[in-house]
């Protein structure tokens, strides 16, 4: 017994020492990129996964260029900028909105140019193309509500998301002001057309009200998805394709389009040595085909207007993009979030904790 | 990890004074270079203005001026009281049992009580999530019973407390065991023949006997709970925001590095208060296991004696007044069943985990819906699962290999040394304990910004030695302090060379003592999740850091067969700890 | 088999024959499980008596102190203290002082506190405990060490500290377990000098529990010797030694001059040849015996013409008297003490053992 237990020991410790000897290799052979080879990131998890099967497989497929889809922070701007100011390019392509844009943009410029055509861009949506950033993912920011829980009385709109009395049951809100400020300012009576610039003390004095009602404040996509599946609430502000996967999920969900659309695209790190392959790879994301795929695994919006040619009709339907949910929808404005983020960033805090 | 209690450096009977001595400069040149300077780098940031780059103290000036830090800060230091006390009033009651336990029960369990805390923190809050959720299992439970609030069991400072307790009351519990393992037990016994009742034997006997494993506990949660940030980011509610938190969300999300790192001086200045207090009270040399005289004089001591008499005497009429009415209620079996119930409440996440990732659905709930491996298979066929849980390993190994040659040069030559400059090696090698990880990690992540070293595997590695540092470097001193060296001197009377000594005689002894520190260190580096987010850039993920983005990004059922692999992982590892032991004579 | 009611009986009293009982155990007995500590012993120990319990480890004599101070509960039997039943009455209300084997001074109070420790238990006036512990430390002589921690004082030290902590509330009983068994020789000789004074002035009554057959012959008023859970012999010291009960208690006891074989008229037949009983025993034909004899009365003679033979294997020479060990033919060893300044034997030599048949002892197996 004592002999068996003193052999396993011993080869323990000899097989620690063999794996430790095989790893020492591996582990300092730092960032081995082949010529051919571009790291991509992105937001990761369900979009990340539409995005590896839309953009990086046909890519590296068509180019033979190799992609590395890798997850960024929810908010990449300071990794972004430390890669930069360090020179250290594990991103060539990452994926930002037009408001980290402009964050990566005021004081210092932090992007290099796409070199993409006017030419190449005319099927692209307006907007949704400047000299450092294309977009290719829209998302509305909307209400999600479970349609088992209000016996046919259905909230209609953001007031009655905040009128407790009306509508009882478990709310859940964003535990970020970005889009939250623009859903309490509806919710307190203003029209989409007067919302910028926005009124920050009548959004919160709006948010004021609803505060000691909201159970759950989410703080990833993910995790909104994962509460209105499961139920823990009824009703919540959403990112229109997370709430989506719920309902792809089985989830008795209904969206409401109120509220404002975004865009998610791509912008490449100054300096990057691999750039005309971060060029190549960005062009090819305008391509109408990979767009209308991404749409087709994920619930966002296209920007080139050709991709709906290879959309579904039912498809298209669900999308913020489709006529009847765009209506209803106003563009976020993300020159004043890029200006006033951070502001609103600590005012948030500081309105949580009260 | 079982035992803490070691005795401090001090002076050991060795003919060649200092001869070994400068094998501690390895780990001294590496923690200053990683650790210590990387800190005092990163706390100077914090009187540099972000605009013109001259001293200025207006992150200060911001932090207590504000309402909303200074509310973090109060939330912060009153979490952590409040996570102190009652890991220390239930974690009592569960190391007393434990002591009491024939040595084999008592081992048995203690892996029960480890098991969670070798656990993943993250693994632990995502159970919580799901099986505390409005339609949780315990939701259903409560409503079945009859009970109210069921479904409304999460995002409240209770929750929070609940789970930060439930994750720091193993820690707790085997902090305090080897001080009371040493109690002797004869001296409530004697108590008791010199007239004192079980009460009082109790308060003023055992009690004060055990109190330094009781500070000291004390002071590891509390500086632990400092630090925490993930329980309160997953279960906590609008209120429960700690300053961790508040670090992360301004280095990562608003860049602003002088806020940053004056929030993360705060919480250095307020474990080094706790540990300045707790010297003041116990001595720091008790920490390391050395008896303290400490004068009689002392009015702390003498504050202590007479609260401990009133306490004793009090419940002591309780028990006259208890035996009079209820008399023959078995006290015994009191205490066993609430351990019992603690100890199963400590392993309900875990087990709960196991069949969530056997589900046959697309989401995670309990019961599952349908059992089934697919979400193994989907875990198996994902490149991103199998090479953060290859890198996980490959990192663990190098990071715990680094670990013990560093660590064990260091043990090896403070064990055998009298040097003046012992003390100062000791108290370098243990401050990582009492540094918040998140201040680790972000001092890192400045110095290999700097560096180009950013997402490399190499400062992952650098980063989880620093962490995993001061636990295997006290299991191998305390390894050294307790091997005979007469014997090396005997064998190199019986003819052996150094080498031989070594060989044949020092390595078989000090042995498992070396197989603990090397499991113990791959444990620490392969749940570390802190500097995996902050030094893998987003690129070199690890296996705690593809869970946490798993939550944070997308949750599926995947996460829960990872923690079952990862649960595997840490049993495998936790019962090769516990075939080291040496067995307790 | 010796039924413990005859050990009473039978045991001649020292003088202070008929004094009151202090303490009486009636039939007490200790299991664990299956396996028994102590079989039901009848025990009295008189008022202001020293009694020792002797025996070796395992013989159920630590056991039967736990049961006197409360520490454990008795299975069966009674305790009577001063003619009260105490069976039920747990340690702390019994008034009976216990001086432990490491003396289990608390660690984390001062000497002075230490020993003013029992007296708080039973609440006396803070000024009357200041004068009582100054004179229990008075007494062992420790009183500039009041202040100072019990590590901080050498293991004598501790053990004084440990005496006067039992004496300074003046229990009626004292039990000492193996109080002086950490001592080195010198100081255990001392402090064996310091409790028979002790309990001289105190007049308390004091069980001693010890391995140490010479402590328990030096220091006790009887021995109560303890053998595998049972009570072998009760009796003075004298007794004890010159009177053994048992083989065994006459090997415990020191002598290991010990011949086995049965009997034949009025000789004893063993390995060693035909010896002679002692001229008082009553000893039936055939039966199992040994017949023992004390060192010291034994002479050594010339080969020849002697009960006894064998070889001197050993000579150790201890100041007034010089001890021989000498190898009997069966490989038996006996000893034999003789006078300092009488002439060396050569080892090896052949040499004749020799006694008054009157002075050695039979002893039925």
């Amino acid at each position: 017994m004592s002999k068996t237990i003193k052999i396993t020991r011993r080869n323990v410790l000899q097989a620690g020492v063999a794996v430790g000897a095989l790893a020492v290799p591996a582990i300092f052979t730092r960032g081995a990129f082949a010529a051919e080879q571009i790291t991509v990131s992105d937001v990761g998890g369900a979009p990340g996964e539409a995005i590896k099967k839309a953009f990086y497989e046909p890519f590296e497929k068509e180019t033979g260029i190799k992609v590395v889809g890798v997850a960024h922070d929810p908010d990449p701007v300071t990794q972004f900028k430390l890669l930069v100011d360090t020179k250290s390019y594990i991103w060539d392509v990452s994926m930002v909105t037009p408001d980290h844009v402009v964050r990566l943009t005021n004081e210092k410029n932090y992007l290099a140019p796409l070199g993409i055509s006017e030419a190449d861009g005319k099927d692209i949506l307006p907007g949704m193309l400047t000299s450092n950033w294309l977009g290719f993912s829209v998302f509305a920011i909307a209400m999600a509500y479970r349609t088992d829980k209000f016996d046919g009385k259905d909230p209609q709109s953001w007031p009655d998301f905040w009128d407790v009395e009306k509508f009882p049951g478990r709310r859940a809100l964003y535990k970020d002001p970005w889009g939250l400020l623009e859903v309490a300012l509806l919710a307190d009576g203003v029209k989409p057309a007067d919302i910028y610039p926005i009124d920050v003390d009548r959004a919160f004095a709006s948010l004021e009200k609803i505060r000691e009602h909201v159970n759950v404040w989410w703080t990833s996509g993910a995790q909104n998805t994962q509460i209105l599946q499961n139920g823990e609430v009824d009703m919540s502000d959403t990112w229109s394709a997370r709430a989506y996967a719920a309902i792809a999920g089985g989830a008795p969900l209904k969206i409401l389009f109120q509220g404002c659309y975004s865009v998610d695209g791509w912008s490449i790190p100054e300096g990057t040595p691999r750039l005309a392959l971060a060029q190549q790879f960005v062009k090819f994301c305008m391509q109408p085909e990979h767009q209308a795929a991404y749409s087709t695994i994920v619930a966002n919006g296209p920007s080139n207007s050709k991709a709906f040619n290879f959309l579904s009709a039912e498809r298209a339907a669900v999308l913020p993009t489709a006529p009847d949910n765009i209506k209803s929808l106003f563009e976020m404005n993300t020159a004043w979030w890029g200006k006033n983020y951070d502001a609103m960033a600590e005012r948030m805090q500081e309105f949580l904790l009260q | 990890m079982a035992d803490l209690a070691i005795a401090a450096p001090a002076s050991n009977h060795t003919s060649r004074r200092g001869s070994a001595f400068w094998l501690v400069v390895p780990g001294i040149v590496f923690l200053l270079a990683f650790f210590l300077l990387p800190t005092l780098q990163m706390m100077s940031i914090s009187f540099v203005e972000r605009a013109t780059g001259d001293f200025g103290v207006s992150a200060y000036v911001k932090l207590f001026g504000s309402k909303v830090y200074s509310r973090v800060l109060g939330t912060t230091f009153m979490i952590a009281f409040q996570v102190t006390v009652l890991c220390l009033l239930l974690g009592y009651p569960l190391a007393y049992w434990l002591s009491q336990q024939p040595a084999r029960r008592q081992r048995i369990a203690l892996m029960f009580i480890l098991l969670p805390f070798w656990t993943s923190p993250l693994v632990l809050n995502f159970s919580w999530l799901v099986l505390l959720g409005r339609n949780g299992v315990v939701a259903l439970v409560m409503s079945n019973l009859g009970l109210p609030g069921g479904d409304d069991l999460l995002f409240s400072r209770t929750t929070v407390l609940f789970a930060m307790i439930h994750t720091m009351l193993p820690l707790t519990v085997v902090t305090m065991l080897p001080v009371m393992n040493t109690v002797d037990k004869r001296l409530t016994m004697a108590a008791m023949t010199l007239g004192a009742s079980a009460p009082q034997a109790f308060w003023q006997i055992y009690l004060p006997l055990c109190m330094r494993g009781v500070a000291t506990a004390g002071l590891l949660v509390f500086i632990s709970a400092l630090g925490f940030f993930i329980t309160p980011a997953l279960v906590g509610g609008r209120q429960e925001t700690m300053i961790s938190q508040l670090i992360i969300t301004q280095i990562q999300q608003l860049q602003n590095w002088q806020l940053g790192s004056a929030l993360a001086v705060v919480l250095i200045a307020a474990a080094l208060l706790t540990i300045f207090l707790y010297d003041r009270i116990f001595g720091l040399s008790t920490m390391s296991g050395g008896q303290t005289a400490g004068s009689a004089e002392g009015k702390l001591r003498l504050f202590g004696i007479a609260l401990t008499k009133r306490v004793g005497g009090f419940f002591s009429r309780v028990g006259e007044v208890y035996g009079r009415t209820i008399r023959g209620l078995p006290a015994r079996k009191l205490l066993s069943a609430y351990c019992t119930l603690v100890i199963a409440i400590l392993l309900f996440p875990i087990i709960a985990f196991i069949p969530m990732a056997f589900t046959e659905g697309s989401f995670l709930s309990f019961p599952p819906k349908g059992l089934g491996i697919r979400w193994f298979e989907a875990y198996a066929a994902s490149p991103l699962w199998v090479s953060a849980t290859l890198r996980s390993f490959a990192i663990g190994i190098v990071a715990a290999a680094l670990t013990l040659v560093i660590a064990s040069f260091a043990a090896f030559a403070l064990a055998k040394s009298s040097s003046r400059l012992a003390g100062f090696a000791f108290l370098l090698f243990m401050a990582p304990m009492v540094v918040p990880p998140i201040v680790i990690a972000i001092s890192l992540f400045y110095l290999f910004a700097q560096l180009q070293l950013i997402a490399t595997d190499i400062s992952i590695v650098i980063g989880h030695t620093v962490i995993a540092m001061p636990i295997v470097f006290v299991i191998l001193l305390a390894t050294f302090k307790g091997h005979d060296w007469r014997l090396d001197q005997v064998a190199s009377t019986l003819g052996a060379n150094r080498f031989q000594v070594v060989r044949r005689v020092t390595l078989p002894l000090v042995r498992s003592g070396v197989v603990v520190g090397f499991v113990t260190g791959f444990l620490q580096s392969f749940q570390e999740l802190t500097v995996a987010i902050f030094l893998g850039g987003g690129l070199k993920t690890t296996l705690p850091k593809q869970m946490w983005d798993d939550i944070t990004l997308q949750v599926n059922p995947t996460l829960a067969a990872a923690a079952v692999v990862v649960l595997l992982i840490v049993i495998i590892m936790f019962v090769i700890i516990e075939c080291m032991q040496p067995r307790r004579t | 088999m010796h039924m413990p009611g005859n050990i009473v009986a039978t045991s001649s009293a020292t003088g202070k024959s008929g004094a009151e009982i202090k303490l009486h155990a009636q039939g007490l007995s200790k299991s664990y499980g299956t396996s028994v500590a102590l079989h039901p012993i009848e025990l009295k120990i008189r008022s202001g008596e020293l009694l020792t319990l002797l025996g070796p480890s395992g013989s159920g004599k630590t056991t039967l102190l736990q049961l006197i101070c409360g520490l454990v509960e008795p299975t069966n039997g009674r305790l009577v203290i001063d003619g009260k039943d105490h069976t039920e009455t747990t340690a702390n209300k019994r008034d009976i002082g216990v001086v432990f084997q490491n003396y289990a001074l608390f660690p984390h109070l001062t000497v002075q506190e230490n020993v003013a420790f029992p007296l708080q238990m039973r609440k006396l006036d803070a000024a009357l405990i200041r004068t009582k512990v100054q004179n229990a430390l008075a007494m062992v002589g420790l009183v500039e060490f009041e202040k100072r921690f019990p590590l901080e004082l050498s293991g004598g030290q501790q053990q004084r500290v440990a005496l006067a902590r039992c004496l300074v509330y003046e229990p009626s009983i004292i039990l000492m377990d193996e109080s002086l068994s950490a001592l080195d020789r010198k100081l255990r000789e001392t402090m064996q000098i310091e409790i028979k004074r002790i309990h001289r002035e105190t007049k308390s009554t004091i069980v001693f529990v010890t391995h140490d057959q010479e402590e328990a012959l030096a220091l006790s008023d009887r021995i109560c010797l303890m053998n595998a859970g049972r009570i072998e012999q009760l009796g003075t010291p004298e007794e004890i030694y010159e009177r053994p009960a048992s083989t065994f208690a006459a090997e415990f006891i020191g002598i290991t001059n010990l011949l086995r074989g049965h009997v034949e008229g009025m000789t004893l037949v063993t390995a060693e040849g035909v010896l002679p009983l002692p001229p008082s025993c009553r000893a039936s034909n055939g039966e199992r015996g040994a017949l023992i004899i004390r060192p010291e009365q034994m002479s050594l003679v010339a080969a020849g013409n002697c009960f006894l033979s064998g070889c001197v294997t050993e000579s150790i020479y201890a100041g007034s008297e010089t001890r021989v060990l000498i190898a009997l033919r069966s490989g038996a060893v006996f000893t034999v003490r003789r006078q300092a300044g009488q002439q060396l034997l050569q080892l090896g030599s052949e040499v004749g053992l020799n006694w008054e048949p009157r002075q050695s002892q039979y002893l039925k197996s």
